[in-house]
């Protein structure tokens, strides 16, 4: 029920009130409203959930993530040694 | 696919496991809170590769599954009335009542719709404006914005015709529920990553600082979970019990206040109770009385059955699961008298259930924890 899924931006566009955006789940296109992600832009990343956009993706926070965990991975050799210690 | 993949990414989940391995020197219990990373974790194997010491308990976040049987009775009624289109998610539409589903009733001819958001039920609703449309909304403070948001644009758009049966349930009272029981033996939560995402961390730095229990907000991917394993088992062998976001791509200190407005706006804090559970104060969400004319439950009160006795199966362990009392194999049930095919209660039908979880993977007897790092 809490299933969140990214999807890329491709189109913003408005009915009345209402802003949606065309967004791509890896090619699979849907329209999410925006209503609760107001500054969203073309190109960004958004959480999508229920037929709704919950989040901006911080593509920054993103990356420094994943860099946290590749220096993980290049310290692989000496955590390994040290296992048990 | 972007912002999902890489955090699977097979290297990273065996540099964190071995990270998460190398930091343990006692026997810690962390519990997830969400479903959904209950059925990462079985699908993944986390819960395998950890060092034995530590082990994962898995927790209510499973709002299907809490449904209480007096909801799903009306739910049951509300559907079988000629003057009603009864629309909710996939998940609602195959958890079982006394007898039967919703998708059964459907069968029978009922107008049961299985729709994708709330927002498609308003769209219903605006399409067929001689009928009544109910939307039963269940879910915990991810879902209840959208539900927030297509009772403010029902109203917005005059329409009449359309109302919610509620069943949202809240976290934070349902984690103090379980720490309040002496003989809890959660050492560490990992929280719901997009529950945060709407609700922000307060109300779980508040929950660090009463129960110097760790807490970290984590996300659903295996290295999301792992990291959040770390980060857990770093607190719990420093003893300094913190909260931590692990999920900061996507869930941010404040929430999301868009949503949070939407919700504070349609709805209150009510008590609920917690199908296997029981009551838990304040853990609910009823529609403020400025909406009522939206309310199903006021709207067709004559369908309401106080009478229900609140139990499901008297064979489903569901509450002690849902408290991380007992794993799915533990139950004499699982597997054999209680499949997909014949649930005997929601955890082995819903997407966020433990027991659909260890079915679908086929993690169907308790078995030795194996170390293969």
């Amino acid at each position: 029920m809490c299933l969140g899924i990214p999807a890329e931006v491709l189109n913003v566009f408005s009915e009345g009130d209402v802003r949606w955006g065309n967004v791509s789940f890896s090619g699979l296109r849907k329209n999410i409203d925006l209503s609760f992600v107001p500054d969203v832009q073309i190109g960004d990343f958004v959480l999508c959930h229920v037929g709704i956009a919950i989040s901006v993706i911080d593509q920054a926070e993103a990356h420094r993530t994943l860099e946290t965990l590749k220096a993980l991975g290049e310290l692989d050799p000496q955590t390994e040694g040290e296992v048990g210690e | 696919m972007k912002f999902l993949s890489e955090f699977r990414d097979p290297a990273l989940i065996r540099s964190l496991l071995l990270e998460v391995n190398s930091k343990v020197t006692r026997a810690w219990k962390i519990m997830e809170v969400c479903g959904g990373q209950t059925h990462s974790i079985i699908k993944s194997g986390i819960d395998k590769l950890l060092d034995p010491r530590i082990e994962l308990l898995h927790g209510p976040g499973c709002p299907v599954c809490v449904t209480p049987l007096q909801d799903i009775e009306v739910a049951f009624k509300l559907a079988q009335s000629k003057e009603i289109i009864f629309c909710s998610y996939g998940d609602m539409l195959r958890v079982p009542g006394k007898s039967e589903n919703l998708l059964m009733l459907k069968s029978k001819g009922a107008k049961v719709e299985l729709v994708y958001s709330p927002l498609d039920a308003l769209t219903l609703a605006q399409n067929h404006p001689n009928q009544e449309v109910v939307f039963w909304s269940v879910g915990f403070e991810t879902t209840a914005p959208a539900t927030a948001l297509a009772v403010l644009r029902a109203r917005e758009r005059g329409l009449n015709n359309f109302s919610v049966l509620v069943s949202h349930v809240q976290v934070p009272p349902a984690m103090e529920l379980l720490v309040a029981d002496p003989a809890s033996q959660i050492s560490a939560f990992l929280a719901a990553g997009h529950v945060c995402t709407i609700t922000g961390d307060v109300e779980y730095r508040a929950f660090v600082e009463k129960h110097k229990i760790p807490v970290v907000i984590t996300g659903f991917e295996p290295t999301d979970i792992l990291q959040g394993i770390l980060s857990a088992v770093e607190c719990l062998e420093s003893s300094k019990p913190q909260m931590i976001n692990q999920y900061t791509r996507v869930a941010h200190s404040g929430g999301n206040k868009f949503a949070q407005v939407a919700v504070g706006s349609v709805f209150e804090v009510s008590h609920q109770y917690w199908r296997g559970i029981g009551m838990i104060s304040d853990s609910g969400l009823k529609l403020r009385k400025d909406f009522s004319d939206f309310c199903a439950q006021k709207k067709f009160a004559h369908f309401e059955n106080k009478n229900t006795k609140e139990a499901c199966s008297e064979l489903c362990q569901s509450g002690l699961l849902m408290q991380g009392k007992i794993k799915p194999p533990q139950c004499p049930e699982f597997g054999k008298t209680c499949t997909p095919e014949s649930p005997l209660g929601a955890p082995m039908v819903s997407t966020e259930g433990a027991c659909s979880a260890y079915f679908q993977n086929r993690r169907l007897i308790q078995e030795e924890v194996l170390n293969y790092v």
